[in-house]
């Protein structure tokens, strides 16, 4: 995004945002007419005489060949706000690999089982187990561009390319067995930039929202988690859609080092409930029915036994995507 | 005096043109009895107020006599005179009661005067003869069993003053109404789905409309309810809590009579009458007119926008029509048809012809057409037909062959266009998600009487269940490239058989007892599974006036219902039990005393109860983090629930002045492995204490004043005082959120509910006025509670708070 900043209002150069204020939905004007009557509620502060009891707050995120870092905090209550204190001073975190004791240096490698547990002589004990999974290559990567377009930075007149990519990566899930999976991308080299994937572009990325989040203007917002339920065991191909790329001409209006790197994640149920939960906070309307009592109100997800914190596990693999060609013979087809 | 006068006359014409004949034998047998034996065969109904029979016993040996005749003799001596109208035999106390006979005695002392209303249509409808429930609790071996008339469920104050019968159910003792204003019903710990609704016996499975604010019965097709929660008849199964047999009216043989009525949410019509000699027809529309508001509103709306134009439609509606036919007075045909359903429509278009900066971002919209339309479109088919074939005098039989479906579609399109220079990118998005149940059912009931004083009712019936729990398709298709994904989910068909046995049988003048069984065989899936559902119920008398009774029943349900809210909502799924789940199923004991008293005005009822309900289905933890295209059993785990409690009455039934009151106490939880660490905890209405008050006065023939106080202990709330931090895991999505740490459920109980409702009905000479308050002292009771920042940002709790003070008014115009 940082380089749409830099880009001065030359016509050719307008863009339109993949984040524009789309529609929000129609059921969230609908609502408030068919709950006509409900709108006249109102809401009263009042403070519960409830017992609690902090637990460990335990989350730690495996990456194969990676060191494992793990954080250990503690529940807090609501109304104490943001600013409580959650450190767990004297909080231990042990490991064991596949039943064993974690080495020394242990780097953590696919199959691994991992078991958690953190102990506070305050808090209690908690624990959570995670495998990591396998990484899934790609079998096939298949890109395109198109919409080629030569545009000008206004203020230092330098020259780029601006087109849409859509890559085509396609899957074979590896197992009859439910696997989760996140997308990611980084750019390759300086020259190229572009705002994102459009994930609204491929379905699969949309498989969490129900069809009354849909009307309500849930959108996918960046979800970039998808499990392989409709091709378990079998062949998917994603389709990758990026909106108005640029990539820097050189000063002789030659196409540089332009490309992508599109990573493929292999992750655990609960990296991938994690987010899910995350996605529905914000844009789920379930959870909105329960704030209103009109529905079952819905605690954090966790894996840790004390309910607070998530363990999770991810293997990556990633496909470098050289753009340089195409858009080389595409440059050379522009007038 | 002069409406008495034609109808006098209005009355001697219709006894001449109805020389009906019958075959009755009976020796001191309850009145109740003997008008069923008469109604089955004349098609007749018997209209009288409920206390005119109490303790009638009546001796009559007629053989293919003329209906007049056998009446005359049945009600010799007695202090009954009859009056036949009609298709209505029109009951009522002679004002000067004569001598008693040895053949017919009335063993309880004639109650006081009270003036029977045989007048309007719609009252005629009220009292008849097929309810199994007429005799008086002390008499019957049936526990927490209630007839719901068609004057109950006008005098139940509800919102928007809608009739409904499920509101008036909610004042039940041992009911709880769930989230208030909703067509919740809990019964003795239950859950929702474990109540059964039949539409003359035939299953309806989406009983709500607009969300649970309306149920789905026109109450102005209803003639009838009976409504079984503690012991049930063998006849009833499939359902864990209770059962409620809603009867539709049939149509009138001397004439068309109908009515109008015109309320703040909807308008109903209904009609019925005669179709030549021996058929009658009754039907009924009922449809809401929200849309009729929301076209102007939306005009207006739409007159200020120049780029965006809304229309939004909905509208719920009921359609009823029933056709009866005899054949003979001992062959009788009916076919009826039920549609019901609510759809709601939208469309919203946007053109977009601005620019803007956001922060140093510059946006242009120019050239940007989008459309987004969505439907949902949610209802019940009922069709049926039915032969009721007589048996010689003891026994009848009925045929019944019905089709009843639940279907919910909900669709989604999203288009945009978006024209840029010389290019223009295009995007369709398509949601379409299904689910429906179809039943088709055919049965055989028999209902035989070997011995005065002993009745059998047994039967069979099949079932082929087609389900389609959830169907999403999502497709998106962007400037050609057409990308599409459907779900796994498919279709399940199951065969359910039933064969049920029933007695009925006085031992003696003391001892009553009601015993059966209902067996059912469910096959799904290569699999079967079985249900033995025994029944027993029992009545003594000590005294005239006193019962005590002591009930054990045995319930199995193969289907369920999975609903993501408390409102009614088109996900809502109805899903057979298959898989690794069990059939649920439930125990329930039940003992209580009653009494009633010597002039059958007042009675009084004490029951207890003890439930246990095994293998009940419902959501995991974080259910809602599976996604919607997931497998539905995914979503799911299986526990068990016991629910105890004791549930006090007392009545007044006749006199200007009726009413009742009762008090429930009670305890329900529940026990999942899977949710709660194991642990058990309470239901979400786990309400302690519950008090029903009623009265209604009726101080003149044209005005009646109902008043209704309900109090119970406040609903429990999962309330989560604690939060803890996400992890980032360096995501740029925002993670590192305070989120709610999971409590037990259930674990925080809201504050006391209470409300008083008020409806006042004025008659007039053409119709009545029903003007009604909901709450009415404005209560505004706590359905929740929720997250807040103060404005100085302090992080609190808060009580939501919903429903204040609503009054309605509605005519009704009676033809």
């Amino acid at each position: 995004m940082a380089v749409l900043e830099a880009l001065t209002m030359q016509q050719n150069m307008i863009h339109k945002s993949p984040y524009s204020p789309r529609i929000t939905g129609l059921l969230t004007r609908l609502l408030p007419l068919a709950a006509a009557p409900l709108l006249t509620g109102c809401y009263e502060t009042f403070y519960p005489d409830i017992d609690t009891t902090p637990v460990l707050c335990l989350s730690a995120l495996v990456t194969d060949g990676e060191p494992i870092e793990a954080s250990l905090t503690r529940s807090t209550l609501y109304t104490d706000g943001n600013n409580s204190d959650n450190r767990v001073p004297d909080g231990i975190v042990t490991l064991l690999v596949n039943g064993q004791e974690a080495p020394d240096g242990y780097l953590p490698r696919q199959g691994d089982h991992l078991k958690f547990t953190a102990t506070s002589p305050v808090y209690g004990l908690v624990e959570a187990v995670v495998t990591v999974p396998e990484a899934v290559a790609p079998d096939a990567v298949r890109y395109h561009v198109s919409d080629v377009a030569r545009v000008t930075y206004e203020e230092t007149g330098e020259e780029a390319l601006r087109f849409n990519l859509v890559v085509n990566l396609e899957i074979a899930d590896p197992h009859p067995v439910e696997n989760y999976y996140r997308i990611d991308w980084r750019p390759e080299g300086e020259n190229f930039y572009c705002s994102g994937i459009d994930y609204d572009a491929e379905p699969i990325f949309a498989e969490h929202i129900g069809v009354l989040d849909s009307m309500t203007g849930s959108v996918t917002g960046g979800f970039a988690f998808f499990t392989d339920r409709q091709f378990a065991g079998r062949r998917y191909t994603l389709n990758l859609r990026f909106n108005d790329c640029l990539c820097d001409l050189s000063p002789e209006g030659d196409v540089g080092e332009c490309g992508l790197r599109v990573i493929l994640g292999s992750v655990s149920a609960s990296y991938y409930y994690l987010a899910n939960y995350i996605w529905q906070t914000s844009e789920g309307v379930f959870y909105d029915l329960g704030e209103v009592g009109l529905g079952d109100p819905q605690g954090g997800y966790s894996n840790v036994s004390g309910g607070a914190g998530v363990v999770a596990a991810q293997s990556q693999t990633s496909v470098a995507i050289d753009l340089a060609p195409e858009l080389s013979a595409a440059l050379r087809q522009l007038p | 005096m002069r409406r008495l006068l034609i109808l006098a006359a209005a009355l001697m014409t219709m006894l001449a043109a109805t020389a009906q004949r019958v075959s009755v034998n009976a020796r001191g047998s309850d009145a109740a009895a003997v008008f069923r034996s008469i109604m089955e065969q004349t098609g007749k109904n018997f209209v009288y107020s409920t206390d005119l029979l109490r303790g009638v016993k009546v001796t009559v040996n007629a053989r293919n006599r003329p209906l007049d005749e056998v009446l005359r003799q049945m009600f010799r001596g007695t202090e009954i005179e009859f009056s036949i109208r009609g298709n209505n035999v029109v009951l009522k106390r002679r004002k000067e009661a004569p001598e008693r006979t040895a053949k017919a005695a009335r063993t309880t002392p004639p109650p006081l005067p009270r003036p029977l209303e045989i007048n309007a249509p719609a009252e005629l409808e009220e009292v008849v003869v097929v309810s199994r429930l007429e005799d008086p609790q002390v008499e019957t071996a049936e526990m927490g069993a209630a007839k719901i008339s068609a004057r109950q469920l006008r005098a139940t104050t509800v919102i928007f003053g809608e009739p409904d019968i499920i509101k008036t159910l909610q004042h039940q003792a041992g009911v709880a109404e769930g989230t208030e204003g909703l067509a919740g019903m809990h019964v003795h710990g239950g859950e929702t789905d474990q109540n059964l609704y039949m539409l003359d016996n035939v299953p309806i499975y989406q009983v709500n409309h607009l969300a649970g604010l309306f149920s789905a019965f026109n109450t102005d097709m209803i003639r009838y309810a009976d409504f079984f929660k503690t012991s049930f008849p063998a006849k009833y199964d499939g359902r864990l809590s209770s059962f409620t047999d809603v009867r539709l009216r049939d149509g009138d043989t001397d004439g068309h009579h109908g009515s109008a009525r015109l309320g703040l949410t909807s308008g109903a019509f209904s009609i019925g009458g005669p179709l030549g000699d021996n058929t009658t027809y009754a039907a009924g529309i009922r449809r809401s007119w929200l849309d009729v508001l929301t076209v102007p509103l939306m005009a207006l709306a739409n007159a200020h926008e120049e780029d965006e134009k809304i229309d939004i439609h909905y509208y719920f509606m009921d359609l009823n029509a029933k056709v009866t036919h005899r054949f003979s007075p001992r062959l009788r045909a009916s076919a009826s048809v039920y549609f019901g359903d609510d759809r709601l429509k939208s469309r919203n278009e946007d053109t977009y012809n601005d620019s803007y900066y956001y922060g140093q971002d510059y946006y242009d919209l120019s050239g940007w057409h989008t459309c987004e339309k969505s439907l949902l479109h949610w209802g019940n088919l009922v069709a049926q037909g039915a032969l009721n074939w007589r048996l010689g005098e003891r026994a009848g039989m009925e045929i019944t062959a019905a089709y009843t479906r639940y279907f919910s579609s909900i669709k989604y399109e999203y288009d945009s266009e978006d024209r840029y220079m010389s290019e223009t990118d295009t995007t369709r998005t398509r949601r379409h998600t299904d689910n429906n149940i179809s039943d088709w059912i055919v049965r055989a009931d028999l209902d035989w009487r070997p011995r005065e004083q002993m009745r059998i009712r047994t039967g069979a019936g099949y079932t082929l269940h087609s389900f389609l729990p959830c169907r999403t398709d999502i497709s998106n298709m962007q400037n050609g490239s057409l990308l599409t994904v459907r779900d796994n989910t498919r279709g399940y068909g199951a065969h359910e058989a039933s064969l049920y046995i029933e007695d009925d049988w006085r031992i003696s003048r003391q001892v009553r007892v009601n015993g059966g069984i209902h067996l059912s065989l469910f096959a799904i899936d290569g699999k079967v599974r079985h249900g033995v559902s025994p029944r027993l119920a029992a009545n003594w008398r000590p005294a005239p006036q006193w019962a005590v009774k002591g009930a054990y029943s045995r319930t199995v349900q193969y289907v369920r219902q999975l609903s993501q809210s408390y409102l009614a909502l088109p996900t809502d799924l109805w899903i057979p039990v298959a898989g690794r789940f069990r059939p649920e199923s439930a125990d329930k004991i039940a003992a209580g005393v009653y009494w009633q008293s010597p002039d059958g005005v007042y009675t009084a009822s004490a029951e207890g109860y003890w439930k246990w309900m095994h293998n009940l289905i419902d959501y995991r933890d974080n259910h809602l983090l599976q996604p919607p295209l997931a497998m539905w059993d995914s979503r799911l785990t299986a526990g068990r629930g016991t629910a105890r409690g004791i549930d006090l009455t007392v009545e007044r039934t006749a006199g200007k002045v009726t009413g009742r009151a009762s008090y429930s106490l009670a305890w329900a939880d529940r026990t999942f492995p899977e949710k709660n660490h194991g642990r058990t905890y309470p239901a979400r209405f786990d309400n302690r204490h519950t008090i029903n008050l009623s009265l209604t006065w009726t101080p003149s023939r044209r005005i009646s004043l109902s008043a209704s106080w309900t109090g119970h202990s406040g609903n429990r709330f999962t309330l989560m005082p604690q939060e803890w931090v996400t992890p980032s895991f360096g995501s740029p999505h925002g993670y590192g959120e305070y989120v709610p740490l999971q409590t037990q459920p259930n674990n925080y109980r809201l504050p006391f509910y209470h409300r008083l409702d008020l409806s006042l009905d004025i008659r007039n000479s053409r119709g009545y006025w029903n003007v009604s308050l909901y709450n009415a002292y404005c209560h505004m009771n706590t359905v929740a509670i929720r997250r807040s920042i103060t404005d100085d940002g302090r992080p609190v709790f808060q009580k939501v708070k919903l429903i204040p003070i609503i009054p309605s008014i509605s005519y009704t115009w009676l033809f």
